[in-house]
């Protein structure tokens, strides 16, 4: 039953192409929004995908931009997402956006819901952290945030952050600290432990187009990248990324649709906006450190056979969905 | 067997004590000096403490200097958070038990010391550092010309992952970041006994009795601490015991085999709001730098104990 509503901020983004549509696949959403942030690539491109992929999907749904920057200091970010950032995908730049940024598409739709709202942020979180800086009541209206960012250990930008929060620290740490009530965090360690195999990512893009279609040209583009950088990695690293497709943004979908799959618990996290080496580092509070109450709820691992089986659902699912519309 | 030329630093502290013990019950190191830092109390209190302990380990005869009463940029220090678990001496209220030291501080600092054993050496000597690493940067920067006569430098301190003062930052490295900078930039050899070994190096509830049962005053004097520190760990951090981490550092100098380890690139955070005194390791190689650090990953934790043990009967043997 479609009665959840939400919106998902995102920067497609070859992974936000695919937790997209895992969101709609599920059948468990009303979809009312999809925001895109500057991010994988500049706002300009995640915009234009963004429209794409609610066009080619049919969401019906408003589709607004938001933030073409970070809070306060832009970092280099290295496009490991393709030309146009869907692997290359020819996407039309059409107009048709949503006249008003993305936090007033988030707020507007957050009164409307009462309460029920939920959130899906796989982005920077710039446009989240706008509104609530904008609607400090926000964070009250919003049932549930799932956050695809940070990191508990390594990161891949840095040694220690990840590329979402490394973006935009000081909307994670806005985010962080803006009180909502439900907060997930699924950082790139999580991520990391969901993925699917090389040949249950062959059996997600036979589906037939557009879903297969799509979905084999984002996976097949990350193969490549991997293959390509193999040579330069470190024997764990290699480890890490044979025969597993991961798609961080995915994941965290799978979270929001089936929190069960999850080991989740509470901690306090911050995030460093003040430092040089660990600008972006989420910093977990494991042992109660800094004496501050939870303010997340942290994802310690996904089960990957029921990612895998999820994923795999909610692909079918859509792909039939797209046939009967035909 | 050649024994290797050691200086150890230190902010004695219960922890220390077991790896001077530790170092000087084998005759594979020879502790030529002992330098004092401030750290798990105030240079007047580690200081006061080293001499007990060298007092009641019979080790009188090794000279000791002060050094450091603070960090290089103590100005910035932002993270001042005292041990008050082993409060009110260092030692867990045990200082007052130890013997009075009839031993006095050399009349010169703990960088004079060091540069002295230094320079009457042949070379090869390693420093053994158990606190902040004030003592030991400061000497970097004095002596230059003295550094080829150094083997290397081993530190209790750091973490790949973790911390024990912050959730990324641990305590001898945060309480002097700049310090730890200058140590692992220094072109030395750098051991890192970090948190990722030092947390599996812990001391179980059996493992106390055991040490008690090895007996000597040593291991009876101890015992009291090591409970206090074991059961705030056991209660307080789910952990099976307290790691025991200085004498780790010394551990390995005496048996390397029983750690796991790997050189990284390391840096120390010196600016965040949450981070500073991370020690920041390059673990996927994204800096792509050489290593600098040879880091403690982990520990043979059975082998590590039952070195602690040989060295309380050892001491207890030399007691008679």
């Amino acid at each position: 039953m479609a009665n959840r509503p939400l919106i998902i901020d995102c920067d497609p983004g070859v992974d936000d192409l695919q937790a997209i549509f895992m969101a709609r696949g599920s059948e468990q959403f009303d979809i009312l929004g999809i925001t895109a942030v500057a991010g994988n690539v500049p706002l300009e491109a995640t915009g234009a995908n963004a429209l794409y992929i609610a066009k080619l999907l049919g969401l019906g749904c408003p589709v607004a931009l938001g933030a073409a920057r970070p809070m306060v200091f832009e970092m280099p970010r290295e496009a490991s997402h393709g030309a146009g950032g869907l692997g290359g995908m020819e996407v039309p730049r059409e107009q048709g956006f949503y006249k008003k940024p993305a936090w007033e598409l988030i707020y507007e739709k957050a009164v409307e819901c009462a309460g029920k709202l939920e959130l899906l942020a796989v982005g920077p979180l710039t446009n989240i952290a706008i509104a609530v800086l904008k609607y400090p009541q926000l964070a009250d209206l919003i049932k549930r945030v799932v956050v695809m960012g940070g990191s508990a250990t390594a990161g891949n930008v840095s040694p220690y952050a990840e590329f979402n929060a490394y973006q935009d620290p000081f909307a994670m740490s806005v985010v962080l600290e803006a009180g909502f009530k439900n907060l997930v965090l699924v950082d790139l360690d999580a991520c990391h432990t969901a993925y699917l195999t090389d040949a249950e990512a062959k059996s997600a893009w036979a589906l037939g187009d557009p879903v297969g279609g799509a979905l084999k040209k984002v996976i097949t583009f990350r193969q490549q990248t991997r293959r390509a950088n193999l040579d330069s990695m470190t024997p764990e690293q290699r480890e890490k990324v044979l025969d597993r497709n991961v798609a961080c943004d995915a994941a965290a979908a799978a979270v929001l649709i089936a929190p069960s799959i999850a080991e989740l618990d509470s901690f306090f996290v911050i995030c460093e906006t003040q430092s040089g080496l660990n600008y972006g580092q989420t910093v977990v509070d494991w042992t109660n450190r800094f004496n501050r109450h939870p303010n997340a709820i942290f994802t310690l691992k996904i089960d990957r056979d029921k990612y895998a089986q999820l994923y795999l659902a909610c692909m079918t699912n859509l792909a039939e969905r797209s046939k009967e519309n035909e | 067997m050649n024994s290797t030329p050691v200086i150890m630093d230190l902010d004695t502290g219960v922890d220390d004590i077991l790896a001077l013990m530790l170092a000087a019950s084998s005759d594979r190191v020879d502790i030529k000096a002992i330098t004092t830092c401030f750290g798990s109390g105030s240079l007047d209190q580690v200081t006061l403490n080293t001499l007990k302990a060298l007092e009641l380990l019979g080790l009188s005869d090794i000279p000791v200097a002060q050094g450091a009463r603070k960090g290089i940029m103590s100005s910035l220090k932002t993270s001042a958070r005292g041990r008050a678990l082993l409060a009110p001496d260092g030692l867990g209220g045990v200082a007052g038990k130890l013997p009075f030291p009839k031993k006095t501080p050399e009349p010169v600092g703990a960088c004079q010391l060091m540069a002295q054993v230094v320079e009457q050496s042949d070379g090869g000597v390693i420093i053994v550092c158990c606190g902040p690493l004030t003592n030991v940067a400061t000497f970097i920067l004095a002596h230059p010309d003295l550094l080829p006569r150094i083997q290397g430098i081993a530190v209790t301190g750091g973490a790949i992952f973790g911390g024990d003062l912050l959730p990324t930052v641990e305590f001898n490295i945060a309480s002097d970041p700049e310090a730890a900078e200058i140590v692992i930039n220094s072109g030395l050899k750098v051991f890192l006994c970090g948190l990722d070994a030092t947390n599996k190096a812990v001391a179980t509830f059996e493992d106390r009795e055991r040490f008690r049962l090895a007996g000597g005053r040593v291991a009876e004097l101890l015992y009291e601490p090591l409970k206090k520190l074991g059961e705030y760990s056991e209660q307080t951090m789910h952990r099976d015991g307290f790691p025991i981490a200085d004498a780790a550092t010394v551990a390995w100098l005496l048996n390397p085999e029983i750690f796991e380890v790997k050189p990284y690139y390391v840096e120390v955070d010196l600016g965040g709001r949450y981070t500073r005194g991370c020690t920041v390791t390059d673990v996927n190689g994204i800096n792509g730098y050489q290593p600098n650090v040879v880091m403690a990953t982990g520990i043979n934790r059975e082998a590590y104990i039952k070195m602690i043990t040989d060295a309380f009967k050892v001491f207890k043997s030399r007691e008679q």
